[in-house]
């Protein structure tokens, strides 16, 4: 029973942090790709991708150990989430999904990025000069030619937040209902040397993946090509 | 009257333009790669807006730019058909969307008689269905002139629209292209260095240099003007209004004729009595001091020389006065030396049928005949 709410838990932190993400990366990955005549965009812009690819690098624990500190209750973060709440954000899922929007970030922000900077300055110049409104030149130029790039990031920001394993066990610990996710559960049995049970999930969590990554990747060959 | 005042700097140069330019014409640029055509067109539509230091534009009273009183009218609102060099169709679409991208965005209702006269003219029926992507590059490039044609409410502008469409479709897409004008009575902005298509089309032409335009005026000036760049270059061309008399069935060419001449070029049969501008470049007509009696070049003009130019130091470029108009003709220093020409001297200018552009005749004559009556 208590590994059906992990994959509960492991699903609803998936969607929850690839929706957010995909909200968020939206206008921050346009604001990224699109080429600029503002200096000083220029001039941070390598500096933002930089710390979008952190987590790329980065251990989990030093993640985990970060947040952990803003979480706690003496930090600006932990103080405003418990006077709004009246909980505490560490071994919470709100402290999840804050942990899993980070740790993501960057399976969503790159893919966004490279569809937006792949459509042609020219392509959407046209659509003005043939009389599209900012709104118009979004809704049936960009969106549909990033359509790929847009499945691809939310995929891979959902696929990866269901991998995670050492910001949960450093910020959320092991829950039931609440912070115990697939990837805490499959530790846990192995620890306890329920290796049946290690076995079940971890073969759930393979199927998983490899059929998200295979309609992730028929998608991509069907993209529509630019000449 | 479409006024543009404009001062650009560019990373590799600086452009200043201050023209005023009629919008009733087809307004013809005209100069090499690079020199500034497709940056001009660029200024009109609203694009490149940080690198001008000083903009305005006037279209037909209504203000479009102006950077002291900070008026800008956003390109989507200028009703614009715009043909770029790069062609850009939307890849997601088909190509009948592609075409009708202007009305849908503008709830404009689409001009269906000109729709089907369009996709007629440029030979696109059967691709209406298809995306740009299984397209050939001149297919694009109809499919995209189209889609600038279907849009153009104020202004269309097209830089080098037949760059990549084959020589079969380029005469009716030409004559598309001035019915167009005609009828809707909007300005054509027509960027492209190939002379023969600016013959046709072109009412008012700017020639442009590196750094600008060089000359700006009406087109049956401009190529007539001698002491000028666009006339001296070596692939200058003249026309030469005349109508076709008849078709020599034994010979297989077309007599035609002028208020006093009789000529003969094309072969092919032509309408009796349609007019036609015969195109011969200024470098195939020759220079004779008498009627010689007998030669293989059927088309001899009696010409009287107005003025004369050293264009390089082997060539002179002669003015010529036929029937009230203007030819020009390139003949060497040698030659000129030779004939001892003087001005107002009557001579006789004559070509070969064969030198005349075959394109003379595959435009539509009744299109000429609108042009001539400006």
């Amino acid at each position: 029973m208590s590994d059906y709410s992990a994959i509960i838990v492991t699903l609803k932190l998936a969607l929850t942090t690839s929706v957010i993400l995909m909200l968020l990366g939206l206008p921050f990955a346009w604001w990224l790709a699109r080429p600029s005549h503002n200096s000083i965009k220029n001039k941070i812009r390598p500096l933002i991708e930089a710390i979008v690819a952190l987590p790329l690098v980065l251990p989990p624990t030093v993640l985990g150990f970060y947040l952990l500190i803003a979480f706690s209750p003496d930090s600006w973060l932990g103080v405003s989430w418990l006077r709004l709440t009246g909980s505490t954000l560490a071994f919470s899922f709100s402290g999840l999904v804050i942990g899993s929007l980070i740790y993501s970030l960057p399976f969503v922000i790159q893919p966004l990025q490279a569809t937006f900077a792949a459509i042609p300055q020219a392509t959407i110049e046209v659509s003005a000069s043939l009389g599209a409104t900012k709104f118009q030149q979004f809704k049936q130029i960009i969106l549909p030619l990033s359509k790929p790039g847009l499945i691809s990031a939310f995929s891979l920001g959902f696929a990866h937040t269901l991998g995670e394993f050492g910001v949960v066990l450093m910020i959320g610990g092991n829950i039931q209902d609440e912070t115990r996710v697939v990837s805490i559960a499959i530790y846990d049995h192995v620890e306890t040397l329920q290796f049946g049970e290690a076995h079940q999930l971890s073969i759930i969590l393979i199927a998983f993946s490899l059929a998200l990554l295979t309609l992730l990747y028929r998608n991509k060959n069907n993209r529509v090509g630019f000449h | 009257m479409l006024r543009i005042r404009s001062e650009s700097q560019f990373n590799d140069f600086n452009l200043n333009i201050d023209q005023q330019l009629p919008t009733d014409q087809v307004i013809g640029l005209f100069g090499a790669s690079g020199c500034g055509k497709s940056r001009f067109i660029r200024q009109l539509i609203g694009f490149d807006r940080h690198y001008q230091t000083k903009c305005h534009i006037t279209f037909n009273d209504q203000i479009w730019q102006d950077t002291q009183s900070n008026i800008f009218v956003a390109t989507q609102q200028r009703g614009i058909g715009y043909l770029p060099q790069t062609i850009d169709l939307f890849p997601h679409l088909s190509t009948y969307k592609n075409i009708t991208f202007g009305c849908d965005n503008t709830n404009r209702s689409i001009d269906k008689n000109w729709l089907n006269k369009v996709i007629t003219q440029l030979d696109i029926a059967d691709l209406l269905e298809k995306i740009p992507g299984q397209l050939s590059g001149g297919q694009q490039q109809r499919v995209a002139l189209a889609r600038s044609i279907c849009a153009a409410k104020n202004i269309l502008i097209l830089d080098e629209p037949l760059s990549a469409i084959g020589e079969a479709h380029k005469p009716q897409v030409m004559q598309l292209l001035r019915h167009f004008q005609k009828e809707k009575n909007i300005p054509i902005i027509y960027s492209s260095h190939n002379r023969v298509e600016h013959a046709f089309l072109t009412d008012y032409l700017l020639s442009f240099s590196f750094g600008g335009i060089e000359q700006s005026g009406n087109y049956e000036e401009i190529s007539t003007d001698i002491s000028g760049n666009f006339s001296q270059m070596s692939d200058a061309i003249n026309h030469i209004q005349a109508e076709v008399v008849e078709f020599e069935t034994e010979n297989h060419v077309n007599r035609l004729k002028t208020a006093q001449h009789q000529l003969w070029a094309g072969y092919q049969p032509i309408k009796i009595g349609s007019l036609v501008n015969l195109e011969v470049r200024a470098q195939d007509i020759s220079i004779f001091l008498s009627e010689a009696d007998k030669s293989s070049i059927l088309n001899n003009l009696k010409v009287e020389i107005i003025d004369f130019e050293e264009v390089s130091r082997h060539q002179y470029i002669i003015k010529l006065s036929f029937e009230g108009s203007f030819l020009i003709a390139f003949i060497t220093k040698k030659s000129f030396a030779t004939l001892d020409l003087k001005k107002n001297q009557r001579i006789f200018a004559k070509f070969k049928s064969v030198s005349v552009l075959p394109i003379s005749f595959q435009l539509n004559e009744a299109t000429h005949a609108v042009k001539s009556k400006d």
